[in-house]
């Protein structure tokens, strides 16, 4: 035979058509697979965000999309096992006990598109937690308290744990609460914080700063607290931000009780 | 010239691929070219700045392609309602929609209006808006605790926890002007404190006035505040259980009893470690704001009246 038969092509003619036929199965593989991946996206960005949860194609997808954006943004500050870093004031984002909102895929979205105290206009900025052992400031007119002072609203944050506390120092410390301290305004009369604004729970034994101990919890109240989370919004693509929050939803202990 | 061969034919296929067919050209052609054009289009009518007459996934509405987000939407709507999407009314979303279509389209007229430049909320707003603009990139940094522990070590005086001091102030009246006689009485009542009298004992032995400026332990801001200046000073010097010396002032002569003294305490870089990112930040924050200033200022066209210049910064 011989050499450009067409009947019988050479083995390297041959070679050269599977390689092509190759490289555009590989092409048109790719181009299917971005556009199903832009499906996803726009599926995932125009669902119901509250009903994705009952999509398991949608839920993995997210997890896929927003693992690289995990590590590469959030895990620096809320570790690669979403569990915080009380030392740090960052939340546990696993134990379902949650500062904004009640871990609805909205508000987790809210959160992350726009931050925390994050200079964003948008951000979750109404409330902070006030320094009571310096001189007043321009933002709150709250009247400082003593050290003993302190130690009462402490024993009384202790007392609503359920744990031991002077009985007097319980009372003096409600008291406080109530009036000069003005914590009620932020954490509420019954002290279950306010999810609107970020006040944390007193009674429930989650603390976002420290250990709880008397002396983390005398800290807080000493030098205050204003934690902040990045805004998000133009740094990283709607559909990376929704994908972030079914991810967190998903890793939180109490999704199918909060959603079911 | 080679036979045709049937599609049974092993070799068909790539006899069939070999040849020149122009039919087929035609057709890979065709569908490259669709195939460029899609993705072509896909990206330019995705790209921002694109004017679309369609609403991108993330979006409930364009007005004058301005987008509204659908986390605006879902937040307005908790705001509102206190609902998620999934529980809200095809009513209350309809409400929550024209609410924020109605605030785009005044927003929008309040720019054509010129707004900005002569409402003073709209410019207060802007100005604020600015600034947090400015220093998001600041606010939200996580920096190192490298960089951190250098700040630390750079102002290691600034910190400190804040002692706390119980303190009586026991004056001596200067009455009728006469000073000489009140330190000699001071002076006295100093000499017992110091050997073991209480102040009780000494109001009563002396004849001295508690001034009660102090109400129980205090922290040493709020000391400093009640006592003033001088007579902190003196105050905080002393340990535990000691009175000071007479110190004078316009009203007479002072005696400072110390229950307690705490002093305050540096603290290590993990005990300080937030306080220092605030400072960090707050420091950051200064500079950014200040060059941002400068920027500005700098670029802007500014003609100051004679008279006004000497009032340039």
């Amino acid at each position: 035979m011989r050499s450009g038969d067409l009947t019988h092509p050479p083995a390297r003619t041959r070679r050269r058509w599977l390689i092509g036929f190759a490289v555009l199965t590989a092409l048109a593989g790719g181009l299917i697979y971005l556009a199903y991946g832009q499906i996803l996206q726009y599926e995932l960005l125009s669902a119901e965000s509250e009903s994705i949860p009952g999509t398991p194609r949608l839920v993995h997808f997210s997890d896929s999309l927003a693992r690289p954006a995990w590590t590469e943004r959030c895990a620096a500050c809320h570790g690669a096992d979403l569990k915080g870093d009380p030392t740090r004031g960052v939340p546990n984002l696993t134990d379902g006990d949650w500062l904004y909102g009640s871990g609805k895929i909205a508000q987790i979205e809210y959160t992350i598109t726009y931050g925390i105290r994050s200079g964003n206009p948008k951000a979750r900025n109404l409330a902070f937690m006030p320094s009571f052992a310096h001189p007043n400031d321009d933002k709150e007119k709250l009247a400082p308290l003593s050290p003993a002072e302190i130690k009462d609203v402490t024993a009384y944050i202790f007392s609503l744990g359920g744990r031991h506390a002077d009985p007097a120092a319980v009372e003096r410390g409600a008291g406080l609460y109530a009036d000069k301290g003005a914590c009620y305004d932020c954490h509420t009369p019954d002290a279950r914080g306010d999810h609107d604004i970020g006040a944390p729970d007193l009674t429930d034994n989650v603390w976002l700063y420290g250990d709880g101990s008397e002396a983390s919890v005398f800290r807080s109240i000493q030098y205050g607290r204003t934690g902040i989370c990045p805004a998000w919004v133009g740094r990283l693509k709607p559909s990376v931000i929704r994908a972030l929050a079914v991810f967190i939803q998903n890793h939180s202990q109490t999704k199918v009780a909060r959603n079911p | 010239m080679s036979k045709s061969k049937s599609p049974r034919d092993p070799d068909w296929l790539w006899q069939s691929f070999s040849r020149t067919n122009p039919r087929r050209a035609f057709v890979l052609l065709g569908t490259g070219a669709v195939l460029g054009l899609l993705i072509a289009g896909f990206g330019l009518f995705t790209s921002k700045g694109t004017t679309v007459d369609f609403v991108p996934p993330e979006d409930v509405a364009l007005v004058n392609q301005q987008p509204i987000l659908q986390v605006d939407f879902d937040a307005q709507l908790q705001s509102v309602y206190d609902l998620t999407p999934d529980k809200a009314s095809e009513t209350q979303k309809r409400k929550i929609l024209h609410d924020m279509i109605r605030e785009e389209v005044y927003v929008q007229r309040g720019l054509e209006l010129g707004m900005p430049e002569s409402d003073p909320d709209t410019r207060n707003a802007l100005v604020s808006s600015v600034e947090q603009q400015v220093l998001a990139d600041v606010t939200s940094d996580s920096p190192s605790d490298e960089k951190l522990q250098a700040f630390y070590d750079t102002h290691r005086a600034r910190y400190a926890s804040e002692g706390s001091i119980t303190v009586t102030d026991l004056l001596v009246p200067a009455s009728g002007g006469s000073f000489e006689a009140a330190e000699a009485k001071a002076r006295d009542a100093a000499n017992a404190l110091q050997h073991g009298m209480t102040a009780a004992d000494a109001i009563i032995k002396f004849g001295l006035r508690d001034t009660k400026k102090n109400n129980g332990e205090e922290f040493y801001f709020a000391a400093r505040l009640h006592l003033g200046r001088e007579l902190f000073a003196a105050a905080s010097a002393l340990k535990s259980g000691q009175a000071s010396m007479p110190v004078k002032s316009a009203d007479g002569y002072h005696v400072l009893v110390v229950t307690q003294n705490t002093p305050s305490v540096n603290m290590n870089f993990a005990e300080a470690r937030e306080q220092v990112l605030t400072d960090y930040k707050n420091e950051a924050e200064a500079k950014l704001q200040a060059n941002e200033e400068k920027f500005l200022i700098g670029r802007a066209d500014i003609l100051v009246a004679d008279r006004y210049r000497k009032y340039l910064p």
